[in-house]
């Protein structure tokens, strides 16, 4: 867990073109991630924050439209903004692996998954059909499949969702990326099941060595799997830090708000918080904090600029006033 | 303690076991032997994993499905689906908000179609005032009658979606996953507003979910449903403090909890 990020993304702006000038707008402005070898790292928000397309950026996968306007994409020395398509294609897989939602629209239901895994394996490396075999059968028992070879011959529709979603971890690792992107992936499972799978991916990045960065909306996933974490609002990183830090001491408005909004066993409903007002439209210039407007702590200056400062080593936050929630801290 | 308001006896629902041409369809059981009772005003809930057959209980007292065998009775009597008033007097509330309102329909047009249908309101003008009213009840702005459901945001079709199930005036609401659908934020503010309404209105309420901490704080009572059967039920606080089934330790040791807050006393 030290020397170099394998990946860094550093003040990544994000553009949709419109059709014309007026309509297009940015969902994301000033994305910064680094994650290390090894490393599991959550980025947290809700529908709309940019979370996801921060994640296809770094995977070179953002689709028509929509393009990179600032900022810079490194993935082990590789500049994914400024690569050809050539290189991305060579990256993807090899590289960098990614993992989606839905597992049954991203797998073929007309092929066995065996079939579907060997082709993943293929793709990248130059074996056998029989070395491709037995490469697909070892991903799928380290997937904790019990008795590979009955299930490599099974169809997506035969699996249950959680298993699905295993082997399309299988197939993403297929090709022994160094990075891993998981996007919100256990979103449609069972807790049960998502414990698993979670569980499974925290295994994989210390016993391969592989940086993970998984985006979800749900707190608790990143509770129970992420080293470190970075919360995003309305296409900005507003805190960064150590899971265990950010989720028992928040030092932005916005991560207490959304702390507060999850429902637990411990309180009453009456204690359960929602979040006052909607997320700024982002086709409007926001020059100051874009939470201000919702924000219990805001003063005047908030609306007028931003200023992300790092609290301590690894940890920052984009709120002038964060102080106001660090625990020996007082009032202004 | 009064009667129950609805009362579920031995309700199966098999699904399959039909003759086919060369073989006979291998039946499959969503729900086996099923006994619930809701008493008035309270909030019951179904918790379980995905088919577990929680959604096929609530469709079965919406009406939605009919059980293959066993009973449901509601205020006292057998539960009459070809009765108007029975009908109206279960609402349900389904998990995602968009596929459940017409998109065709101004949200204004879609309420006041449903309370004049069945007689809530004598003509279009008192429906218009009681659409007002609903939309208010929920949260919403007046402005929304004009709108069509693609303007909303997802926990604003929520809200219409409840406000559509209110505006016939029911007195059990069947809510199958009502915020799995939703961002947290949001999720906080539809549960709100669900405790809310079922305390001013008096609403029973049969909530299913597969989120324990969602059911812990609106619920008072929970049904722990396994392969179609209800294996473990009692108040909130009993099967949620000393489960007795190993699969709702299970169940329970899967939800991750949040480490608690540690912020100045102000701020709390």
């Amino acid at each position: 867990m030290s020397g170099e990020p394998l990946l860094s993304v550093r003040d990544l702006r994000i553009g949709v073109a419109g059709r014309d000038k007026a309509a297009a707008f940015e969902p994301v402005v000033g994305a910064s991630l680094h994650a290390r070898r090894g490393e599991v790292v959550g980025v947290v928000g809700e529908s709309g924050s940019g979370k996801s397309l921060t994640l296809r950026a770094i995977a070179g996968l953002l689709p028509a439209g929509v393009e990179v306007t600032g900022g810079a994409i490194d993935v082990d020395g590789i500049d994914v903004t400024a690569a050809g398509r050539s290189q991305l294609r060579g990256m993807r897989g090899g590289v960098v692996g990614m993992v989606f939602q839905e597992p049954m629209t991203a797998l073929n239901p007309t092929m066995r998954i065996g079939a579907q895994i060997v082709e993943a394996v293929a793709a990248h490396a130059n074996v056998s059909r029989a070395a491709a075999r037995g490469r697909s059968l070892e991903l799928l028992e380290r997937m904790g499949f019990t008795e590979p070879e009955r299930r490599y011959r099974l169809y997506p529709h035969e699996l249950s969702g959680g298993m699905r979603q295993r082997v399309m971890i299988a197939i993403a690792l297929a090709g022994e990326p160094s990075l891993l992107l998981c996007d919100e992936p256990t979103t449609a499972l069972d807790a049960t099941v998502t414990m698993r799978v979670l569980d499974l991916l925290v295994g994989l990045a210390a016993d391969l060595d592989i940086a993970v960065v998984l985006v979800t909306h749900d707190l608790g996933v990143v509770a129970r799997t992420c080293a470190r974490v970075v919360v995003m609002y309305a296409g900005r990183m507003v805190e960064e830090g150590l899971a265990a830090d950010v989720l028992q001491r928040p030092r932005h408005p916005y991560t207490l708000a959304l702390l507060r909004a999850v429902p637990t066993r411990d309180a009453t409903i009456e204690e359960l918080e929602a979040i006052p007002g909607a997320p700024p439209i982002l086709t409007a210039e926001l020059p100051g904090c874009p939470f201000a407007p919702r924000c219990a702590f805001s003063e005047p200056a908030c609306l007028e600029a931003v200023r992300t400062e790092a609290i301590e080593r690894g940890r920052t936050t984009a709120c002038r006033r964060h102080e106001l929630l660090a625990v020996n801290g007082s009032l202004a | 303690m009064s009667a129950p308001i609805l009362e579920l006896e031995g309700l199966g629902v098999r699904y399959g076991g039909k003759r086919r041409l060369w073989h006979k369809e291998p039946p499959f059981d969503a729900a086996i032997d099923v006994d619930l009772a809701i008493e008035p005003g309270e909030a019951l809930a179904i918790v379980g994993e995905s088919g577990a057959g929680k959604s096929t209980m609530a469709r079965c007292v919406a009406g939605l499905q009919r059980p293959t065998s066993g009973s449901i009775r509601f205020q006292g009597r057998p539960l009459d689906l070809r009765a108007r008033a029975d009908r109206r007097a279960i609402q349900m509330v389904f998990q995602d908000p968009y596929s459940s309102l017409n998109p065709r329909m101004k949200i204004g047009a879609a309420l006041s179609e449903l309370l004049l249908v069945n007689g809530v309101v004598p003509n279009r003008a008192a429906a218009l005032e009681r659409c007002a009213e609903l939309l208010e009840m929920v949260g919403m702005p007046v402005a929304a009658l004009e709108r069509r459901p693609s303007a909303f945001s997802g926990g604003q079709r929520q809200r219409i979606g409840i406000a559509r199930a209110l505006a016939v005036e029911p007195t059990l609401l069947v809510a199958d996953e009502p915020v799995s659908a939703l961002d947290v934020s949001i999720q906080a503010s539809i549960l709100l507003l669900l405790r809310r309404l079922q305390r001013e209105l008096g609403l029973t309420l049969l909530f299913i979910s597969h989120d324990l901490a969602v059911v812990h704080q609106l619920c008072d009572r929970v049904a722990v449903m396994c392969d179609g059967r209800v294996i473990e039920q009692g108040s909130v606080a009993e099967v949620f403090s000393a489960p007795q089934q190993e699969f709702t330790q299970q169940l329970l040791a899967a939800a991750t909890e949040l480490p608690p807050l540690e912020v100045p006393a102000e701020v709390r």
